[in-house]
């Protein structure tokens, strides 16, 4: 018995199981388990990429070294070397002067390069519609954001004096990539060329000045090139990225990042579940060849060999076929999404397809070798007697195994670690519950006595077979969980980004109000027919100790240590504002003592320095410290847009310090020569225009949202799978016994009933059970993952049930409607063939 | 029992097998002791659940017994474990079934040859297709079981019982299933290569037609057996 005959034999029976369809539910979990995984892997791979680089629009780069000096040639010589784009920004405070007045501003000098990602944007005129830019300022140009030519009393066009050149200020500067980061810099922004910089003359030894280097390029290029740089980063030098500098897009990032994972992940479960339900039909219907082959001479492992290798051409047949029907799949996908919002998705990379084949690999592995181990040790007796060597006590043991293959798939998968934990950890349990749930119900049937017509039978049927029964159970009510589960956390996440972002989100934001501007400020709004915006006090305060040590002394992280290097905008407000939650600790109206200097801290920030309530914080004003205690802890929507602070004093013990105010608000862009009005009427503001921003989340949000929607139709596509090879894993034993029932005089419509009642009853207990499950799931997916607040909705109880009974009722009948229409003889031949 | 000079291709001693059921213990064969001679027909006969089919199957080491021996060829197929057992099988036994038990999967040929490819030989096509023609399928050696009538499906595994060459045939109710014209032509075709091949047959029936052109006939009663003289 030589592996040749094996091999052989093996191809035999696959050509002629293929042909006779009795591969069709194995064959079609795998191609589909692994085409969904092909595609939503692709997918999200290249979108996430898209995403990224659109986000990276923001910052003007893919990755920015950050320094305070000059850096060395060696860092854009080795960019060069992995093949990517450089640029090179300067920036220092200056005077930009006219004829007529002059204006602290800073200057950024650029390169012809700049940016690598995203646009500058100017208009001609003050406040006028912006368009993209083309280029840069050419030498002997400046571009200048609004403030600067009101407070200069200028117009474009005219000649403005920066350090000893003058030069032409071309255009109004109305947004550029990587302004974004200091939002609320005192100080307005000039773009100049940097051939203008020696003449300039403001460069030299000992100035302050900020130097970046923007890199673009494939991301495994940046990868290597952070790694291999960031070693011998010199002092002062750091890297950063999108989601160090906006903590808006990387929450929404985050979370787009999770649900597509999640997504991939439940694709993953339900393809598992799938190949399940048909590895053990094939090794059932197999069973009477291993006795045969038995009886015949065959040994164990040649047995063992003969199915092994026919499940291995079947697994790579099946996950070729399945990752090239994915990877067609994630075009049409790309197609639709793309072309819904034109733009050009980067490559993908290789990840995805290896991702797949092990997917459909292990899921096969896992769940169909345990059968098929079993095939070899089928007593050779079965021959003569059909009711020994059923597949029987294997079955727990191999689903064990199959579970922990699968969970492990998952945790491989899981880009977040905690994610994959806690859908590893829902399903387990959710296994469990679906099969005590399942037994309780059988044993309540069992109880019940029945009487009646073909739902009886149906019933019993359930009970009788109750091993089976509760496998069932479980499998539908995985698939059903699945898609509940991501319907309601897609439904969720949609919800709460399109409510975070309302049309009116605030658009323009005014900072450096002087106290005595305050009323007269809401008096311009007021006669211009515009709600007068809530303007908050700031007082800048640079943290200097954390209960009583010098915060340097406490922080290892140099990052961090640069947070509170710089000084904190401080606000104080009476009451919460709408967007922020306390998560820890009191707010004011709470806390009976007045006399006690309180203040409320950002969750990051209180995280970042390892704050906790009751810390004494120590700030220092322009010399002058003031000491407070930590009341609460705060989280903070950043999706909203809104004006928002990482620390809330209590009212009342700021005031004596230096303070300005500045406001958010939303205005429509017919209203923009207010602004300029506005500027006349109070030159020493600033106003920032975040509509380009604004603009760049917005599509960004509008493209996770489609994606997320297009996803969750590859798990519906999973999910479908698994009704079919569930209902197909019974299918023999019922339409034998319901050949019977007809051979025996049994009418149409009593059969119609028996299986009516059969399946409907099998998806209303999956369905419950899952909906319940479901809504726990989604709980602590949104709550402890992606940090959403999640209310369980009971509708959700009423969708589990009726997906269970309608999709479980309707494809049973539809799986098994040739009881009904074929003659009971040739069930018997076929199944007995 | 007859007289051989020759030593037995199958000899049974002291063979009994009991199983627990849930009615206590039942004794399904009691002290079976026989001794077959090759190029014997031998015909075990006895009502339904007498336990001709409990012998039969240990007869082909596809059951173990609880106490007892049965020898092949002078061999203890009962000292050999499963894989042992399945490879004595191969080497020097053929079956026919009640049932046919063809692969599904296979076509008729294909069927043919696996037993002969399992031992390793090389000329399974030629052997297979050959037998084939010998019981008068060579227009349907391609053909699937389920294409096959009954008759023709207890052809091709009668085929398949004789490709290899066995010493010992074992037949288990091999006309039960078809009716009584096909039934006798197998029975026709089950003699001439039994005679042909100079095969040992030991097949069980209840169909005393059948028994009576074997040369001997065992009886078996509630787990005992009797020997009618020929």
């Amino acid at each position: 018995m030589n592996p040749v005959s094996s091999f052989r034999t093996a191809l035999r029976f696959l050509k002629r199981d293929w042909k006779s369809g009795e591969l069709n539910a194995l064959t079609l979990a795998v191609i589909i388990a692994v085409g969904a995984v092909t595609a939503v892997s692709f997918f999200t791979n290249r979108l996430e990429n898209a995403l990224a680089q659109q986000a990276n629009e923001l910052l003007g780069a893919d990755l920015v070294i950050q320094s305070d000096h000059v850096l060395g040639v060696r860092y854009t010589e080795k960019a060069k070397d992995h093949g990517l784009q450089v640029s090179r920004l300067q920036r220092f405070p200056s005077m930009v002067q006219s004829a007529s007045g002059n204006q602290l501003a800073t200057v950024r000098v650029i390169d012809d390069n700049y940016p690598l990602r995203g646009t500058v944007y100017v208009s001609s005129d003050l406040f006028a519609p912006d368009s993209a830019a083309e280029g840069v300022p050419q030498p002997g140009r400046i571009w200048m954001e609004p403030r600067v030519f009101t407070a200069l009393g200028i117009a474009p066009g005219e000649q403005v004096l920066l350090g000893e050149i003058s030069l032409v200020a071309e255009k109004v500067l109305a947004s550029l990539p990587g302004r974004g980061g200091d939002l609320f810099g005192v100080a307005p922004v000039v773009l100049v060329n940097e051939k203008d910089l020696n003449a300039t003359g403001l460069i030299g030894p000992g100035s302050r000045i900020q130097v970046s280097l923007l890199l673009a390029g494939k991301d495994s290029d940046l990868q290597n090139y952070k790694s291999e740089v960031s070693p011998s980063l010199e002092a002062g030098a750091s890297f950063q990225d999108i989601r160090e500098a906006r903590p808006e897009i990387r929450v929404a990032l985050e979370r787009a990042g999770m649900f597509l994972g999640l997504a991939a992940l439940t694709s993953v479960i339900l393809a598992g579940v799938a190949v399940a339900m048909a590895a053990r039909r094939f090794a059932i219907r197999h069973l009477d060849h291993a006795a045969i082959m038995r009886c015949l001479g065959a040994t164990q492992s040649f047995i063992t060999r003969v199915f092994g290798f026919q499940l291995l051409f079947l697994g790579l047949a099946a996950s070729l076929v399945g990752s090239a029907l994915g990877f067609a799949a994630h075009f049409l996908l790309l197609e639709i999404v793309t072309g819904l919002l034109g733009v050009v998705l980067p490559a993908a990379d290789y990840k995805p397809l290896l991702a797949a084949i092990l997917t459909g690999s292990i899921t096969l592995i896992g769940f169909a070798l345990p059968p098929i181990l079993h095939l070899k040790r089928v007593p050779a007796l079965r021959v003569l007697r059909r009711d020994i060597g059923n597949i029987s006590t294997p079955g727990r043991l191999a689903y064990l195994f199959g579970v922990a293959a699968l969970s492990g798939l998952v945790l491989w998968q899981a880009d977040d670690i905690k994610l994959g934990v806690y859908v590893v950890l829902g399903f387990l349990i959710a296994i469990a519950l679906l099969a005590l749930c399942a037994w309780c119900l059988l044993a309540l049937i069992r109880k019940l006595r029945l009487r009646g017509g073909g739902w009886r039978f149906g019933l019993l049927h359930l009970v009788r077979h109750g091993r089976a029964t509760m496998i069932q159970t479980v499998a539908f009510g995985l698939g059903i969980m699945s898609l509940l589960l991501l319907a309601v956390i897609r439904g969720d996440l949609l919800d709460e980004w399109q409510g975070s972002l309302p049309a009116d989100a605030p658009n323009r934001f005014i900072v450096n109000v002087q106290p005595n501007q305050v009323a007269p400020m809401q008096e311009f709004f007021t006669q211009a027919n515009v709600k007068p915006p809530e303007l908050f006090p700031i007082v800048r305060a640079r943290m200097v100790e954390i209960n009583g040590v010098p915060v340097e002394k406490q922080l290892d992280d140099e990052q961090v240590r640069r947070q509170v290097d710089r000084p904190l905008n401080v606000s104080w407000v009476e009451t919460l504002m709408s967007d922020n939650q306390i998560l820890e600790g009191k707010w004011w109206d709470e806390i009976e003592d007045p006399s006690m200097n309180l203040v409320s801290i950002e969750e990051g920030v209180a995280k970042n320095l390892k704050l906790k309530l009751g810390d004494m914080l120590k700030f220092n004003v322009a010399g002058e410290h003031f000491e407070v205690k930590v009341a609460s802890i705060r989280k903070v929507d950043w999706d909203s847009f809104r004006a928002n602070f990482f620390v809330l004093a209590r009212p009342g013990f700021l005031n004596e310090y230096p303070t300005t105010y500045m406001t958010g608000f939303y205005l429509g862009t017919e209203n923009y020569k207010l602004l300029g009005d506005l500027v006349k009427q109070f030159p020493s503001i600033t106003v920032l225009d975040v509509a380009a921003i604004m603009g760049h989340v917005r599509d960004i949000i509008h493209r996770v949202s489609s994606a997320v929607e297009y996803v969750f139709l590859f798990t519906l596509a999973a999910g479908l799978v698994v009704l079919y090879a569930g209902i197909q894993s019974t299918q023999d034993e019922r339409l034998l016994e319901n050949a019977i029932v007809r051979t025996l005089g049994g009418q149409r419509n009593q059969i119609l009933q028996t299986l009516l009642s059969e399946f409907v009853l099998l998806g209303l207990m999956a369905g419950l059970i899952a909906s319940v499950f479901s809504g726990v799931l989604a709980y602590v997916v949104s709550e402890k993952v992606l940090r959403m607040s999640y209310t369980i909705d009971p509708a959700l109880v009423i969708w589990g049930i009726s997906m269970g009974a309608l999709g479980v009722g309707l494809a049973g009948l539809w799986g098994t409607r040739s009881v009904l229409s074929q003659p009971p003889l040739s069930v018997f031949r076929r199944i007995s063939a | 029992m007859s007289n051989n000079t020759r030593d037995p291709i199958l000899s049974v001693e002291s063979l009994s097998k009991r199983v627990t059921s849930p009615d206590g213990e039942l004794q399904l064969l009691q002290d079976i002791n026989f001794n077959i001679y090759p190029a014997q027909s031998v015909a075990i006969i006895g009502a339904s659940g007498a336990g001709k089919s409990t012998l039969l199957g240990l007869l082909a080491g596809l059951d173990t017994p609880t106490s007892g021996k049965v020898l092949l060829d002078g061999q203890d197929i009962f000292g050999e474990d499963e894989d042992g057992r399945a490879r004595i099988r191969g080497a020097n036994i053929g079956f026919v079934f009640q049932s046919f038990q063809l692969l599904p999967s296979l076509t008729a040929l294909e069927n043919v040859m696996m037993p002969l490819e399992l031992m390793g030989s090389s000329e399974a096509e030629s052997k297979a297709q050959e037998v084939l023609e010998r019981v008068g399928l060579a227009q349907r050696i391609h053909h699937y079981p389920r294409q096959l009538s009954g008759g023709e499906q207890q052809r091709v595994a009668i085929a398949r019982a004789f490709a290899p060459r066995p010493k010992l045939l074992l037949a288990d109710e091999p006309t039960g299933n078809l009716d009584v014209r096909t039934g006798e032509q197998i029975i026709d075709l089950l003699f001439s290569l039994n005679k042909e091949q100079n095969t040992t047959l030991v097949l069980v029936t209840h169909d005393m037609k059948l028994a009576q052109r074997c040369e001997r006939r065992l009886t078996i009663d509630v787990g005992q057996l009797s020997e009618a003289s020929a």
